[in-house]
């Protein structure tokens, strides 16, 4: 037993809480950083130092040394972390299905005014009101108006729906990269976790921003993760890895064989479609893909029966001349492609009024034509033209709605899995400043015992002699 | 239990977040005066809107239709009882022209008279409605009837109805063509057309042949008579019906405005009870975070 051995116990101490000063420092400065996690410092007592005399009765065996840093860990839980990024990616699913179906929502109709619901109506008013005067050329203008205008509503309708599916399309494209970005950085992290891990420190911050990136990349897309004893996560689409330890098999966004229009995601490494399900592209993929093609088959379904009535009927009957009547719209297969006939374009005396030649006061085929309007010819018989379209837009609203409230729903969900979380992992600058009081009295005690030794030690080397 | 710092202001960023939102939506509410903004806002409400919005466009057609009807129906109508009228005096100088008593210069003045009232009743007979013919069936276009040789009726109508939608499954004829107006197809049975009918009792008149005159003729006349008096009668009931059903769509117009309101548009005082509630509570979730995130041991110690 020697003053040096209690000169250098407080010099072990002094450091130690040196160190636990510069975490407790570390964490006050990063209490609102995003993903960043408590870090505590673990103190443990030094080696002790054994007596060699030990035949002695009167001296203890073993003198302790001091204190000393065992190491500085993160709090983390690893069960919550993957709990919040499943939920992420339904949420991300949930508030990208419901940007991208209100944003169709809004391409149909405002529910009050406007859109095809109104051209559609408009055209069987103006019919009714041909069928009551039919000899005038007046009303005859204004049908055909109504006609052309209810052509051009279903053409746009059309048209937008194809705009979304492209502008879906550019989107998903975007959030591909974005994935590869983080999928990337990811990986550099793993292989620098793995080589900090490797030499048995901890690489707390790199770690977290290793977990701060994955979530991220939950947002977008869904994934499952895997992380190995040198702390490397491994991340996988469907089962397939898009970063496996410090390696990645990236995204490409490629034309689909199927339909080229389409950009179909696929893992670079072997062209294999990705099951992309959930996060923001699984949202975008399941309009894209599901319902703006399910909307722009209902919209050509009723174009093409609309046509397909309204000319039938149209052909029964007269013009204002006598002659027999032609077709009313011309079809092409698709809402694109509906047009008023070109004879009626160029004279609204063509449009075939009367169901007797030369009866010029006759309506009787323009008002069974406005009365198209309570026939259900939509949905096997089911549906008139109206409701059939009007549930072509509660369809979208509905799953508009039903995406909000999922999305509200998670939200909630994942708020108290991340107050969870930071229950466990976040910084409390109350704690700290406790910690940080704490380990400063603690130095001072040591330098305390310092100054002790230091006037023990000149007493014995500079009064004792004199 | 541990609350981190973070935690703290999260939570207060989220209530606050949640209170904004709400505010917000009264907010457009009240401003746009419509409960709906999107569809999504409320499907089924929408749904509902949608419908009503479909109906009353309807009924308002049908309303539009009903007056057109009645326009059409009232000319013919009214048509029918100036013919009706022109015959009855004819009757009347039938029966005045039947008698031995008078003289060839009374004969003559009163088959003038008939000749003259034969003539008006071809001016009722092409009458228009609104540049239509009124008595030409559907071919409104042209001035159905003309005098032959004989003093018989030249029709160049057709025998069509004209019919309107005026409901749902409800249509109305509201003309009666010219042929049967006037007889030219002989559905009175025995009885010329009208215009041969008169130029047959003129010239009877003015040739004394007073045994036909009081009685062939009469009854010829009386029949006649009678055919456009219960033509006139059955136009009359249309009309009736035309302006109860005009009665009825403006009763369930007003209904489905109100409905339609109800289910489209604000109810400003619930609203505006809703938007003090919840500033009141947005004023409490911010004196709340007002007082908790400044707070820190930071405050207590020296």
């Amino acid at each position: 037993m020697s003053l040096e051995l209690a000169l250098n116990t407080a010099r072990h101490a002094l450091l130690a809480y040196q160190q636990a000063l510069d975490v407790t420092g570390h964490n006050i400065a990063n209490a609102h950083t995003p993903g960043a996690s408590r870090q505590v410092v673990r103190l443990a007592t030094t080696l002790p130092y054994t007596d060699p005399a030990l035949h002695n009765a009167i001296q203890p065996g073993q003198i302790g040394t001091g204190v000393k840093v065992a190491d500085i860990r993160r709090v983390r839980s690893e069960a919550l972390d993957n709990q919040i990024w499943s939920e992420t990616s339904g949420w991300g699913r949930q508030i990208a299905l419901r940007d991208a179906l209100q944003q169709v929502e809004a391409v149909l109709a405002d529910p009050t005014t406007g859109g095809t619901s109104s051209a559609l109506r408009q055209f069987y008013q103006a019919m009714h009101d041909l069928s009551n005067n039919p000899a005038s050329l007046g009303l005859r203008a204004i049908a055909r108006q109504r006609a052309v205008a209810l052509a051009a509503s279903f053409r746009r309708d059309y048209q937008s729906l194809v705009d979304q599916r492209t502008q879906l399309n550019q989107q998903v494209n975007l959030k591909v990269d974005a994935v590869n970005d983080l999928a990337r950085r990811v990986a550099e992290l793993n292989a620098q976790i793995a080589k900090i891990k490797a030499v048995g420190d901890n690489p707390n911050d790199l770690q977290d921003r290793r977990d701060q990136l994955v979530e991220e990349m939950a947002q977008l897309v869904n994934i499952t993760t895997w992380t190995d004893d040198l702390g490397r996560t491994s991340v996988f689409i469907g089962g397939v890895d898009l970063v496996r330890d410090g390696t990645v098999n990236a995204l490409t966004a490629a034309p689909d064989p199927l339909d080229p229009s389409v950009l179909q995601v696929q893992f670079s490494r072997d062209g294999q479609t990705a099951q992309i399900t959930g996060g923001e592209i699984g949202g975008l993929l399941a309009v894209r893909d599901g319902y703006i093609p399910d909307t722009i088959d209902r919209l050509n379904a009723l174009v093409m029966e609309f046509i397909n009535q309204v000319n039938a009927l149209h052909r029964t009957g007269f013009t204002l001349s006598g002659a027999a009547g032609g077709d009313f719209f011309v079809a092409g297969g698709d809402a694109q492609s509906i047009a008023v006939d070109p004879a009626i374009l160029s004279d609204a005396g063509n449009i075939a009024a009367s169901s007797t030649s030369g009866a010029v006061g006759n309506g009787n085929v323009a008002r069974a034509i406005a009365n198209l309007e309570n026939v259900r010819f939509m949905d096997g018989g089911a549906s008139t033209s109206e409701a059939y379209h009007r549930t072509t837009i509660l369809q979208i609203a509905q799953a508009a709605q039903q995406a909000h409230a999922d999305a509200t729903t998670r939200e909630s969900v994942l708020t108290q899995l991340r107050a969870q979380r930071q229950r466990v992992s976040g910084i409390n600058i109350d704690e700290e400043l406790i910690n940080l009081i704490r380990f400063q009295r603690a130095f001072e005690a040591n330098a305390r015992l310092l100054t002790v030794v230091d006037s023990m030690m000149d007493t014995v080397i500079n009064r004792m002699g004199a | 239990m541990r609350v981190s710092t973070q935690g703290v202001t999260d939570r207060v960023m989220f209530e606050l977040n949640l209170h904004l939102e709400r505010l917000q939506r009264l907010q457009v509410q009240l401003s746009s005066g419509k409960r709906l903004t999107r569809a999504s806002d409320d499907p089924a409400g929408a749904a509902a809107a949608l419908d009503l919005r479909a109906i009353l466009g309807q009924v308002e057609q049908y309303q539009r239709n009903g007056e057109d009807a009645l326009g059409f129906a009232r000319a013919t109508e009214s048509a029918l009882g100036e013919a009706s009228n022109l015959l009855r005096q004819a009757r009347t100088l039938t029966i005045a022209g039947a008698k031995d008593s008078l003289g060839q210069g009374e004969r003559t003045a009163t088959a003038m008279q008939v000749r003259n009232l034969r003539d008006a009743l071809l001016r009722v007979a092409n009458a228009e409605y609104d540049g239509r013919s009124i008595f030409s069936g559907t071919r409104t276009d042209i001035k159905p009837f003309s005098l032959a040789g004989d003093g018989s009726a030249n029709y160049a109508g057709n025998s069509e109805d004209i019919v309107r939608q005026v409901g749902k499954d409800f249509q109305q004829t509201v003309n009666v063509p010219g042929d049967e107006a006037f007889n030219v197809n002989g559905s009175v049975a025995g009885v010329a057309d009208a215009f041969k009918l008169l130029t047959d009792i003129a010239d009877d008149i003015e040739n004394g042949n007073v045994t036909r005159l009081s009685d062939t003729r009469l009854r010829e006349m009386d029949a006649l008579l009678q055919h456009v008096l219960g033509l006139r009668a059955d136009m009359g009931a249309r009309l009736n019906t035309l302006e109860m059903t005009k009665n009825m769509m403006l009763n369930t117009q007003t209904n489905l405005r109100e409905q339609l309101a109800n289910t489209e548009e604000v109810d400003l005082s619930a609203v505006v009870t809703q938007l003090q509630t919840e500033e009141l509570t947005y004023r409490a979730a911010l004196a709340a975070a007002s007082r908790i995130v400044p707070q820190s041991l930071l405050d207590f110690l020296r």
